[in-house]
């Protein structure tokens, strides 16, 4: 099932957002040549996260996107998206939009593997297993092609209670600047190769600057990552990373929107497993 | 007798009940205004539910099968067989657009990201192409095989292109592989 949230189309970037001590107002052009005079190179602190199986890491884990583009039944070059996800609810997965749906195309199906650690695919590899998407969200704001990159998040509820093993993140939205908050990003980043795939990293950083819909922070990515939250020292999750970019890689923030609709997520999934 | 079903029936109702609202307290929400006159709201990390494994269910909503399908798939294990090419491999100044090429000499398939990093030659040695800021790629990673192509548009980076020799180098697999281009004066 894959259903796009209708929202309200994105207004122009222009739209003043707060910054710094919850007083000043500047306009996006403002921080970006704020942003132009920084340079910044981001070292490679990430740590691997082993073993996976305890929290807030088991709320964590793999998520993989197969668009069945020749209806052949199997997963072939060109059809695979990998990337991270939390864990928001008893079955309900939060990640980047574009892991699941690219230029308005909607993956086949999701899978997620909570806590994966390495390539196999026993107790040791896939400590909690794996499950299957049941249905799917993003934005109407980016099931386009060139989907407004403000709103790449994606939503999957899943068939499994994975919740019932591991617990689930906080989650948290703030109209104040999140500037200068320390965050870690942890998640399953793809170059990591041999005996390492498909094993888990973090790495923790600062919040440098942020939009209303975007933070930026000194925390290096790579391709695999998208979709790894981004959480502070109470595991309460504040973003979900989305991209790379100079000086700064960065993702969404958690919005008021996007927090009542996980929340409504949340609810349905213990409505689902435990009853209203 | 139909007292005992009656007190069963209320036994098991009130025991649903219970369940569900320890269930349901443990979303302990929370929502302030701040003293700053900024809104915002947060939720506490999620204890696991005791015994609640149980309730679990693997059923498919939607019929879906639970393999993965990807029995077929013959991942490269290093990136030995890996080699890239980039067209066009001269280029007028005026050329933004450039296509870059997978080739892999074994029937294997490997992840990527779409992370590259463009370098320049000055003559001494190789520097690297800052990207234009704000510009954002993609964090996901994607399957590729031997053909598998990526775009790379010049207009995406900030700086001043003149003649001389340039290079895409890309990480796969633990090694770094490049594809070198020329812009003509």
């Amino acid at each position: 099932m894959h259903i796009i949230i209708e929202e309200a189309p994105p207004f122009e970037e222009i739209a003043p957002y707060l910054v710094e001590g919850g007083e000043d107002y500047i306009d996006a052009d403002t921080v970006w040549n704020s942003l132009m005079t920084e340079t910044v190179a981001i070292s490679d602190n990430r740590t691997r996260v082993n073993p996976t199986n305890t929290s807030p890491y088991n709320r964590i884990g793999l998520v993989v996107a197969w668009y069945d583009k020749n209806e052949n039944g199997q997963w072939d070059a060109g059809e695979i998206s990998k990337g991270s996800g939390s864990l928001q609810g008893p079955d309900v997965v939060l990640t980047a939009g574009h892991v699941i749906m690219t230029d308005g195309v909607w993956s086949h199906r999701v899978y997620y593997y909570p806590a994966k650690n390495g390539t196999g695919s026993d107790a040791a590899g896939e400590p909690y297993g794996q499950a299957t998407s049941i249905a799917c969200y993003v934005s109407s704001n980016w099931a386009v092609v060139g989907g407004n990159s403000n709103y790449d998040y994606g939503i999957v509820v899943i068939n499994r209670n994975i919740g019932a093993l591991t617990g689930y993140n906080g989650k948290a939205w703030t109209s104040g600047s999140l500037v200068n908050k320390a965050v870690t990003m942890t998640g399953y980043p793809a170059d990591k190769t041999g005996s390492l795939s498909e094993t888990m990293w973090k790495m923790s950083g600062t919040i440098k600057s942020e939009t209303a819909y975007k933070i930026y922070y000194d925390i290096y990515s790579a391709g695999g990552s998208s979709g790894s939250p981004v959480y502070d020292s109470s595991n309460v999750v504040w973003g979900v990373h989305t991209f790379g970019s100079s000086p700064y890689n960065g993702g969404i923030r958690i919005t008021e929107s996007i927090y009542n609709l996980l929340q409504t997520k949340l609810e349905e999934g213990l409505n689902r497993y435990y009853g209203s | 007798m139909k007292k005992t079903i009656l007190l069963t029936m209320l036994i098991c109702v009130l025991s649903c009940l219970l369940l569900a609202g320890c269930a349901l307290s443990d979303g302990n929400d929370a929502s302030s205004a701040n003293p700053d006159g900024t809104e915002s709201r947060s939720d506490g990390t999620q204890a696991q539910s005791p015994g609640s494994a149980s309730a679990e269910h693997m059923e498919s909503a939607d019929g879906v099968p639970q393999d993965t399908s990807s029995s077929n798939l013959s991942l490269a294990e290093n990136a030995d067989s890996l080699t890239m090419e980039i067209n066009p491999s001269q280029a007028a100044l005026s050329d933004k657009e450039f296509l870059l090429t997978f080739r892999n000499s074994e029937d294997t398939q490997f992840y990527y990201g779409l992370e590259y990093t463009l370098e320049h030659y000055d003559g001494g040695e190789w520097k690297s192409v800052g990207f234009v800021p704000g510009f954002e790629i993609r964090s996901a990673a994607y399957l590729g095989a031997d053909g598998t192509e990526l775009e790379i548009s010049l207009d995406n980076h900030d700086y001043a292109f003149e003649a001389g020799r340039y290079r895409v180098a890309k990480t796969i697999l633990g090694k770094t592989l490049y594809a070198e281009f020329e812009i003509l004066g």
